[in-house]
């Protein structure tokens, strides 16, 4: 038989928080492609929203000296940050958990299988970046509107834990394709939904192992970073940190 | 000191209650350990009530491939229940006197969608492509993709009434990815592949949980 | 049997076990239905998906998208990767367009009003049945008076906006447009600075340095996705990374983003545009020539009032400041840099003199027409006629003043206006609600809706004759902007209507036949019209589509998604037009001592105007900036929230010389002391169950005051003053449910160790 055995990829996200502008346009079509429950006003004033991504806005203060709070309302800037499951290395949500419902896999994805979770929320607590979400009710679609549900992914019920998947079912429509073809993954294969949608090109996504992939190149940029990295989670998620005109200049004075 | 005289309604209750809270704490027991290892009480399979009475024998006998109602089998997640456009195209001309086939053709006038009622069940949370199993075992056995078939549906050429005649519970799937296909393969599919697998060339099926459950 | 290990864990922890597994054996029934989109995951029916090339119709830009579609049903939207403007992305109010199709509370079929007007009882009935009743009514204002019929739609363009304009000439009808914040001051300012009748594609993508007065194009302002696109590329594409400075009011998502936020006092974005514009000359900076052109030869001199420190007072920005922006704007090592100007800088009394001295920056710097810059629009190459200015019409649309709609009211005031028409278009919430449309509209006979959903002004109808969504209808869209060169997108139907509706296009086309208006209307329906329009593509031989015989263009053009030629462009223009002084200042609604704070309006990127307010993803969008969702909120200064002793929730009522409003504070950090934002949207009477009695309509307190030169309205014009009532309600809000990581204090700007 020709198939060859391949190495398996290892997916990698990299956000350009210089190119972020904030629009949530990843936010719903990551909502459309995953059958994310629909966020009501009751549920988010019970703090209980659920974003697989989300987009965390931090005040900047202009001034070096001053906390955000300090300085006048014209001297103050705004940072995004698109945040999602950083699919962590070393995931602190993995070990938690009794029933092994969270678990890594060969392509560096953290994965959350469904079926073995009891919804005791550990992995949640333990989870460094707030981005695991849990279902308190059964998701309620009105009866028309499931026409729309994705059916290549899981309606999670009550009771479960969900998270961002890098659109596994995504990868495993490229894994048939690459077979398919008898070839190496290349950029484009694969594609989540956030980043598919990405107006502003912030985010990219792709197999780190290939030299010539677009995130390998990324992942050496001046600007990267990882997400509370010094804590030891190893994320699979890069971060390209914005670039600050001020910030550059205070350098300039340390 | 003789004993005190027990009624007899205690005389016979104790054992009783004794005997109830036992056989129901017995069958508690057999509960758990059944649905915990094994498959759940019931019919593993629950037959469906279709809104025509499909006759799949006889549009085997008629040699009509699986494929060419079930078309999407070879290209992606499912196998596709065909458009009632595509039963018309053959029952406008053939037996259109029968009774059954003129609910079909009076669905196909209303323009409703027809109901079928679902055969096969996979537990929650699972997807299953059609697309790797059937083309790994047509091409490994050198046959044709809608030989496959049968090895999970069973000889649907025999049958009446389509209906389950697997399981298709996780021990089902995972018993064969673990090395019960096999048994599916031809002796010469079988050396082959496990000559491959042995020397890495080609990798085992996946038992990654990722590979199904999403 | 459904039951599983986990439920039977859940089981196993209850107190009757034993009995629960017993009743647990039974299936539910339902579940087994293939064609059911039942909860369970297996139900829900799979098979093939299918991608077709279509038109975005979520906002007026165009953007040409993809539609995956399984066993008949619509599931996700992309962007189209061939298409000019979108380039394969979407913005979140494109990814909501399934979920206007699969809306719970879409009008089923045609209905008839039961109750009083405005009550909002319907009862349903056949298409038949409608017709037979609107049909005669139609006919009897064919021999009327002119003006006896009114027909309302949102601002049509390409095939649909023809069919209309023709069946209203043919019917002698008065046809209005409306857009609740649409932007005919930018077009007048265009008109004037470039001589141009469409609007112009901002290069940013190539651009170095972005002054942006007012213009939140990074939060839905024209084109959210062109506009993103060019942004990306501006931060980190292939060349330096640009600088981007925002002149805003508002702190708005675009203010956020940028380098520099110049905050300026509300309508004088034209004075310290022209006082730039002034520093840029005086320092011999910029083309000299223009500069000429622009002053009528005076050169910095005819600018002197508008030098740095004398404006300082009025925009509320630091003459050090001005200039300083100015002498970057210019430099040569900035260059290309771009000025752009719309939103709330057009919004004012004095709105088209704010932009058109934004707009006058551009020729200073010499970048009209030229990549970096503003990028001139050819006229389409089809049209209603062969002529440049019916090619323009085609695309431009139409748009109807405040003045106009003033009229218009009055006419159904006196009653002359004895039916109305109306599609797409919610004038009873989104006019001024002083001007009384609702009332004037109760006393027109006749109100036919052609809405897909009762919104507030459906409920005032007799009958609704619901029309299809654009997902399932034909139309052409020849984008305003457009990419920079001739390009028209397609918009074809990728699933069978959800619901019993007809497209609009059809419907006017059937009345035509009805009403024998064949001579101005010959189509059948409007595939025809588009069949046609494309037959003119398909003479042309070239740009993207071409094909042998006609049936293979069209089938290429449906795939493709449009049809567009990179070369057929504008050509170098030299036209600089002088700058007109006119009309400088400002003028507001109610006195700064009654009513302290200006009322600014905004859209947030989720429901924008109003018009997405019944579609619960965008509703349940965070606004980037607050976080906020669902709610109207205000947004107060944080240090004068505390000096006024409001805190987050506290419900307000924000009062105007027009009328009153609740809403909720937010204490921003980076709003103005003098200026109250409240987003636009809510407040909406109808408009299906995630929209109706929600919020507040900030539209309805507006004052209907003119802008001076193209008489739209200046939603930006109106002072309001703030009390609190005493109650408080929660902000649905993103912010605060979960701890944020603060990531900024902790990571250096460059790690080249790790």
């Amino acid at each position: 038989m020709a198939i060859e055995r391949k190495p398996e990829p290892k997916w990698v996200m990299v956000v350009d928080a210089d190119r972020c502008s904030g629009c949530q346009a990843c936010v719903v079509a990551c909502q459309a492609e995953n059958n994310v429950p629909l966020n009501t006003d009751a549920i988010f004033n019970q703090k209980r929203a659920h974003e697989w991504i989300r987009i965390e806005r931090y005040w900047v203060s202009g001034d070096p000296d001053k906390r955000p709070d300090e300085v006048d309302f014209k001297n103050l800037k705004v940072k995004f940050l698109p945040l999602m499951c950083q699919q962590c290395e070393n995931a602190p949500c993995e070990p938690v958990c009794p029933v092994y419902a969270t678990y890594h896999n060969d392509q560096g994805l953290n994965v959350q299988v469904y079926n073995r979770c009891i919804g005791t929320r550990y992995c949640a607590n333990n989870c460094n970046y707030n981005v695991r979400f849990f279902n308190f009710w059964e998701p309620v679609w009105p009866e028309t509107l499931r026409n729309q549900l994705n059916p290549d992914v899981t309606v999670r019920s009550r009771g479960i834990m969900e998270k961002c998947t890098f659109c596994v079912q995504r990868i495993r429509r490229g894994d048939r394709l690459v077979k398919r073809e008898n070839r190496d993954f290349k950029d484009g294969d694969v594609t989540p939904a956030c980043v598919q949608s990405c107006p502003t090109g912030a985010l990219a996504f792709g197999n780190i192992k290939d030299e010539k992939s677009a995130v390998a190149k990324m992942a050496h940029d001046d600007r990267h970073y990882r997400l509370l990295e010094e804590q030891g989670t190893g994320p699979n998620v890069i971060y390209l940190k914005k670039v600050d005109l001020h910030a550059a200049e205070d350098k300039a004075h340390e | 000191m003789s004993l005190p005289k027990v009624p007899l309604a205690v005389k016979v209750l104790v054992p009783l209650v004794g005997l109830v809270i036992g056989l129901g704490g017995l069958i508690v027991t057999v509960g758990i350990l059944k649905a915990w290892w094994s498959t759940p009480f019931g019919p593993a399979v629950v037959k469906a009530s279709q809104p025509i009475q499909f006759r799949h024998d006889l549009h085997v006998a008629a040699e009509i491939d699986c494929l060419f109602c079930h078309r999407e089998a070879l290209k992606g997640e499912a196998a596709t229940i065909p458009s009632v456009q595509l039963c018309v195209f053959c029952h406008k001309v053939v037996l259109k006197d029968s009774p059954e086939i003129a609910k079909l053709l009076s669905i196909d006038q209303s323009g409703e969608s027809l109901n079928w009622g679902r055969v096969h069940r996979l537990p929650d949370h699972v997807q299953f492509i059609h697309e790797a199993h059937v083309v790994f075992f047509s091409e490994q056995n050198k046959v044709q993709p809608s030989q496959v078939c049968s090895l999970c549906h069973g000889d649907v050429g025999k049958m009446k009434v389509a209906e389950q005649v697997r399981n298709l519970k996780m021990r089902d799937c995972v018993d064969c990815h673990r090395g019960g296909y096999f048994n599916y393969l031809t002796p010469e599919a079988e050396a082959a592949i496990k000559e491959a697998v042995t020397s890495g060339q080609r990798r085992a099926p996946p038992s990654d949980c990722a590979t199904c459950h999403y | 049997m459904a039951f599983t290990r986990k439920e039977f864990l859940k089981l196993a922890g209850g107190t009757t076990a034993g009995a629960a597994i017993l009743a647990a054996c039974r299936p539910n029934v339902r579940e087994f239905l293939v064609q059911s989109p039942s909860r369970l995951p297996e139900d829900l029916v799979n098979g093939i998906d299918n991608w077709y090339a279509t038109s975005c119709a979520q906002c007026g830009s165009g953007c040409g998208v993809v539609v995956r579609v399984i066993e008949g049903r619509a599931k996700k939207i992309e962007g189209n990767p061939l298409h000019p403007l979108s380039g394969g992305k979407l913005c979140v109010r494109g990814q909501a367009g399934v979920q206007a199709l699969y809306h719970p509370d879409r009008v089923r079929r045609p209905m008839k009003a039961t109750g009083a007007r405005g009550s909002g009882n319907f009862a349903e009935t056949t298409w038949d049945e409608a017709l037979a009743a609107v049909t005669p009514k139609l006919n009897e204002m064919k021999g009327a008076a002119a003006g006896s019929l009114l027909i309302v739609t949102d601002s049509l363009n390409g095939g649909l906006g023809m069919v209309a304009k023709r069946f209203a000439k043919a019917m002698q009808a008065t046809h209005a447009t409306f857009e609740p914040m649409e932007e005919s001051a930018l077009k007048a300012a265009i008109k004037q600075t470039f001589d141009q009748e469409l609007l112009p594609d901002f290069d940013l993508g190539r651009s170095n340095f972005i002054l942006s007065f007012g213009s939140d194009f990074l939060g839905g302002w024209i084109s959210q996705v062109r506009h993103s696109r060019g942004y990306g590329e501006f931060r980190q594409g292939a060349r330096k990374r640009g600088t981007l400075v925002q002149v805003d009011s508002r702190f708005s998502p675009t203010a956020a983003s940028a380098d520099e936020w110049l905050y300026v006092k509300p309508g004088a974005e034209g004075k310290l545009a022209l006082s730039m514009a002034y520093v840029i000359i005086k320092s011999g900076l910029g083309d000299a020539v223009a500069a000429r052109a622009l002053t009528g030869g005076r050169g910095a001199a005819a600018l002197e009032a508008y030098a740095p420190e004398k404006v300082a007072e009025a925009t509320g920005v630091e003459a050090k400041h001005i200039e300083e922006m100015a002498k970057s704007f210019a430099a040569p090592e900035n260059q290309p840099a771009i000025a752009i100007g719309g939103g709330a800088a057009g919004a004012q009394t004095n709105g088209v003199f704010n932009l058109t001295a934004i707009y006058s920056l551009n020729h200073l710097v010499g970048n009209v027409n030229k990549p970096g810059g503003v990028i001139f629009n050819p006229p389409p190459p089809i049209g209603d006629g062969t002529a440049a200015a019916d090619r323009i019409a085609y695309a431009a649309g139409t748009s109807t003043s405040l003045g106009e709609w003033k009229k218009i009211v009055d006419s159904m005031k006196q009653g002359k206006v004895k039916a109305a028409l109306i599609r797409n278009a919610d004038v009873v919430h989104g006019l001024p609600a002083s001007l009384g449309f609702a009332e004037a509209l109760a006393n027109v006979p006749t109100v036919v809706s052609f809405s897909s959903f009762l919104d507030d002004t459906t409920y005032w109808a007799d009958w609704v004759l619901p029309s299809s969504l654009p997902l399932e209808d034909w139309a052409d869209v020849p984008m305003n902007p457009g990419p920079g060169y001739e390009a028209v997108t397609f918009q074809q139907p990728v699933v069978r209507p959800f619901r019993d509706t007809r497209g609009f296009g059809d419907l006017l086309l059937t009345l035509a036949q009805e009403l024998k208006l064949e001579k101005d209307l010959p189509w059948a329906n409007m595939r025809d019209v588009l069949r046609q329009q494309a037959q003119k593509l398909h003479q042309l031989r070239r740009g993207s589509v071409t094909g042998a015989t006609f049936e293979e263009f069209w089938g290429k053009l449906l795939q493709q998604g449009g049809w567009w030629d990179t070369n057929a462009r504008v050509l170098p223009v030299t036209f600089v037009n002088g700058l007109t002084l006119t009309n400088p200042e400002p003028e507001f609604a109610g006195d700064a001592a009654r009513y302290p704070y200006t009322l600014l309006p905004f859209q947030t990127v989720g429901i924008g105007d109003g018009r997405l307010a019944h579609l619960p993803w965008l509703q349940a969008t965070p606004d980037p900036i607050t976080t906020a969702t669902w709610e109207t909120w205000v947004e107060v200064n944080s240090k004068m929230a505390k000096d006024l002793d409001l805190r987050e929730g506290d419900i307000v009522r924000i009062e105007s010389p027009a009328g009153a409003i609740d809403a909720m504070v937010y204490p921003n950090p980076a709003a103005s002391p003098d200026v109250l934002a409240i987003p636009v949207g809510q407040g909406h009477k109808a408009y299906g169950r995630w929209a109706e009695e929600r919020g507040a309509n900030i539209y309805s307190i507006l004052d209907p005051r003119e802008e001076k030169q193209s008489g739209s309205l200046a939603w930006a014009a109106t002072r309001v003053k703030m009390t609190k009532t005493g109650k408080w309600k929660r902000i649905p809000k993103m912010e605060g449910s979960v701890v944020p990581i603060d990531f900024s204090n902790k990571v250096k700007v460059t790690n080249k160790d790790s």
